[in-house]
């Protein structure tokens, strides 16, 4: 008997039984459903956590610290001209040994300095972030306004736009309660490259020019001044041979020139070409012996949370489409019994055991089948339904970005009509067999 | 019809007893038993007699307990139930004495239907249907569900069915025991000129005396035992009943007529 002819009988059977056959098709609907759109909750939730994600910075990106805890502590305590022996170097040499990774774009380095702005009467602290700014340009920072800065220009800087906002008046009566913001792009301001509190005269700095302002987006270069590292080294330089006196700073020119060198930068940033090689750079750069964070790691996490609560949803799902199941199988056990005769005849007229186990595998399949491609469109409904609704609800609280709740891609569609045709079968393999096993004798006494 | 044809069916030392509980019942005691190519043979019996285990046995739908039943010299009772589904697709034609018609299906699809698990093509699967239908004197209803026609009807349908797919051996189990006396005769006929359209043979089982008169062979069963076996010479049949008859029914020009319109 061939498949058409089959197909043809057993929808024809099918048909021949339409109410129960919708209502098997019902369960079926309704078990696909339940699991698709669980499932696209879980999905949706990994999507809008991405693009959560993305506003914090780039996914593709790697920080990456000294282990040895930060070039604070050995400035500060003036005897860090030994480092520890095994302590890796986080120099030129490591960048270049950096961007030798497969798949790392370029690495940055850069080192924070403490300093303090003035402008006028105001003044702030700042972090003054000295970078390679060839490469710093590449890393596709959000700008409000101006350009990013170049190493030609006079101490050209691109300024965070948190920067703007600390400002004080130290001759106030209550300087830290009275912040006021100074537009920085258009003010004369002036760099002291020092944390010392200088109280009346202080020394004289350098003047900045800031070529532009960072997005209020983007968060990851909010609190810092950005200046070519060679062009900072210099000025600061400078500074200090000016203030000899100032012993604040000793303890910085007295590293050696070596140290100097294993520690010109105290962060890197490693750009990788795509998100999936991230967590395999970031492994290889941490069993160099640095200490390597990235957003993919809050992904990572988000992922495993959001896997298990799909898990959780798509197994209350999967109850109902188990409940289904088990009503497919019902449904073809009373039809076994009401077509016995029927099935003994075309025994006894010539169906072969493999026609009849294939017509009730068949008409299993067809309501598995036809529950999953109703359940996938109802899915689709509730999914659209749902994204609306609560979108809606969100509206205004935008910091979340898009209301992606609920996510049905196309594979998780052909999925759960796979997943349901394949439940049918499973469900119609025993009254299958049992047809087969039906005496054809005794089928066809039954008067 | 040549009376020393070969032998289809051989039936040898057979026996079956059933266990209900404790007890056994034999059915058959010891059945020996050749049937001829073109044979109309018939076994006759009261019910209780063992006459419809023997069909059965015969069929394949049942195993003996012991003997051997050949059919075109292949013992039925060693095949497996795949084997005797393909075996009876083949060889065996059957019908039922409550027809069994599909009853979803129209008088052509219920015809068709052992062609479908052949394998054969639509088309032609309909066109033989047809021819068939047109034979058993049903040209006019082949898109009539079984429940839209008489009893008669339907077991000419069902003889069609059982003919369709030209078998060697057609069993028949009391084909006429839900039909009136006209009707009866009217269906021994139809069955009658099918078979030695074709030479055909045919097994009937029935415990009608008036349904024993069209076989060329009547094998008298009791208690599981042939208790005689009568032979008519060849044309006896035809002479006695069904020439006689012949005008009221269908004539053999009609089914010769209709056979070759088909082909």
């Amino acid at each position: 008997m061939n498949s058409l002819e089959l197909a043809l009988m057993g929808i024809k059977n099918l048909l021949r039984r339409k109410a129960r056959t919708i209502l098997t098709v019902l369960g079926v609907i309704i078990g696909t459903a339940s699991i698709v759109v669980m499932v696209s909750l879980g999905l949706g939730m990994n999507k809008a956590f991405e693009q959560q994600l993305e506003e914090y910075g780039s996914l593709t990106m790697i920080e990456v610290y000294n282990n040895r805890g930060g070039y604070m502590v050995m400035s500060d305590s003036g005897e860090s001209s030994s480092v520890p022996e095994g302590e890796v170097a986080f120099n030129d040499e490591t960048i270049s040994t950096f961007e030798n990774i497969e798949h790392v774009e370029f690495a940055l380095g850069m080192k924070r300095f403490d300093g303090t702005l003035y402008a006028g009467k105001l003044q702030s602290w700042a972090g003054i972030m000295a970078v390679d700014l060839e490469k710093f340009k590449k890393l596709d920072i959000d700008l409000s306004e101006g350009t990013m800065p170049s190493a030609d220009g006079v101490n050209e800087v691109l300024m965070g736009f948190r920067v703007s906002e600390d400002f004080y008046d130290p001759n106030s009566r209550n300087p830290y309660s009275n912040q006021s913001s100074v537009d920085v792009m258009n003010t004369k301001l002036e760099v002291v490259p020092s944390s010392s509190y200088y109280d009346g005269k202080r020394p004289r700095g350098f003047v900045i020019t800031p070529t532009g302002l960072t997005s209020e987006e983007d968060w990851d270069y909010a609190w810092d001044i950005f200046i070519d590292y060679d062009v900072f080294t210099k000025l600061k330089a400078d500074f200090d041979r000016r203030n000899k006196n100032n012993d604040d700073d000793n303890g910085g020119r007295k590293r050696s020139r070596s140290n100097e060198d294993q520690d010109k930068y105290d962060q890197m940033k490693i750009s990788v070409d795509d998100v999936k090689y991230v967590q395999e750079v970031q492994e290889q750069v941490k069993e160099m012996g640095y200490e390597a964070y990235s957003l993919t790691d809050a992904l990572e996490n988000m992922k495993q949370t959001s896997g298990l609560i799909q898990a959780v949803l798509g197994g209350i799902g999967a109850v109902s489409l188990f409940v289904a199941a088990i009503g497919i199988t019902n449904t073809m056990v009373m039809s076994i019994y009401e077509r016995t005769k029927e099935i003994g005849v075309m025994k006894v007229i010539g169906a072969e055991l493999k026609d009849i186990k294939r017509l009730f595998l068949f008409e299993a399949a067809m309501i598995g089948f036809f529950g999953g491609v109703f359940g996938v469109v109802i899915s689709y409904g509730i999914s659209f339904l749902i994204n609306s609704v609560l979108s809606g609800m969100s509206e205004g609280g935008g910091y979340y970005g898009v209301g992606f709740l609920s996510d049905i891609p196309y594979w998780l569609a052909l999925l759960g009509i796979a997943f349901s045709t394949f439940i049918g079968l499973a469900a119609g393999y025993y009254p299958a067999v049992r047809a087969t096993r039906l005496s054809a004798l005794e089928a066809i006494r039954t008067e | 019809m040549t009376k020393h044809s070969e032998v289809v069916i051989s039936v040898k030392g057979l026996r079956k007893v059933y266990r209900i509980g404790n007890e056994k019942v034999v059915a058959l005691r010891q059945i020996d038993l050749d049937i001829h190519r073109g044979e109309i043979c018939c076994i006759l019996g009261t019910s209780g007699s063992g006459k419809s285990t023997l069909l059965n046995m015969m069929a394949g739908l049942e195993k003996p307990s012991k003997g051997t039943i050949l059919i075109k010299s292949e013992a039925i009772e060693k095949m497996s139930e795949k084997q005797l589904a393909k075996f009876r697709q083949r060889n065996i034609g059957f019908i039922f004495q409550s027809y069994n018609l599909l009853s979803a299906l129209t008088a052509i699809e219920n015809v068709a239907m052992p062609l479908i698990f052949r394998g054969m093509p639509k088309a032609l699967r309909e066109k033989r249907a047809k021819k068939y239908l047109k034979m058993v004197g049903l040209g006019d209803r082949y898109h009539h569900k079984p429940t839209q026609m008489s009893g008669g009807q339907q077991q000419r349908v069902g003889i069609a069915r059982a003919f369709v797919g030209t078998p060697e051996i057609v069993f028949a189990d009391e084909p006429t025991g839900n039909l009136d006396t006209k009707t009866s005769i009217e269906v021994m006929h139809i069955m009658w000129r099918m078979a030695r359209e074709k030479d055909q043979t045919i097994v009937i089982v029935t415990h009608d005396p008036e349904v024993a008169l069209y076989a060329d062979k009547v094998v008298n069963i009791r208690d599981g035992d042939i208790q005689s076996v009568e032979e008519r010479p060849e044309d006896d049949v035809y002479e006695k009943f069904i020439k006689p008859y012949e005008e009221s029914f269908i004539t053999a020009d009609d089914i010769t007529e209709a056979a070759s319109a088909a082909l």
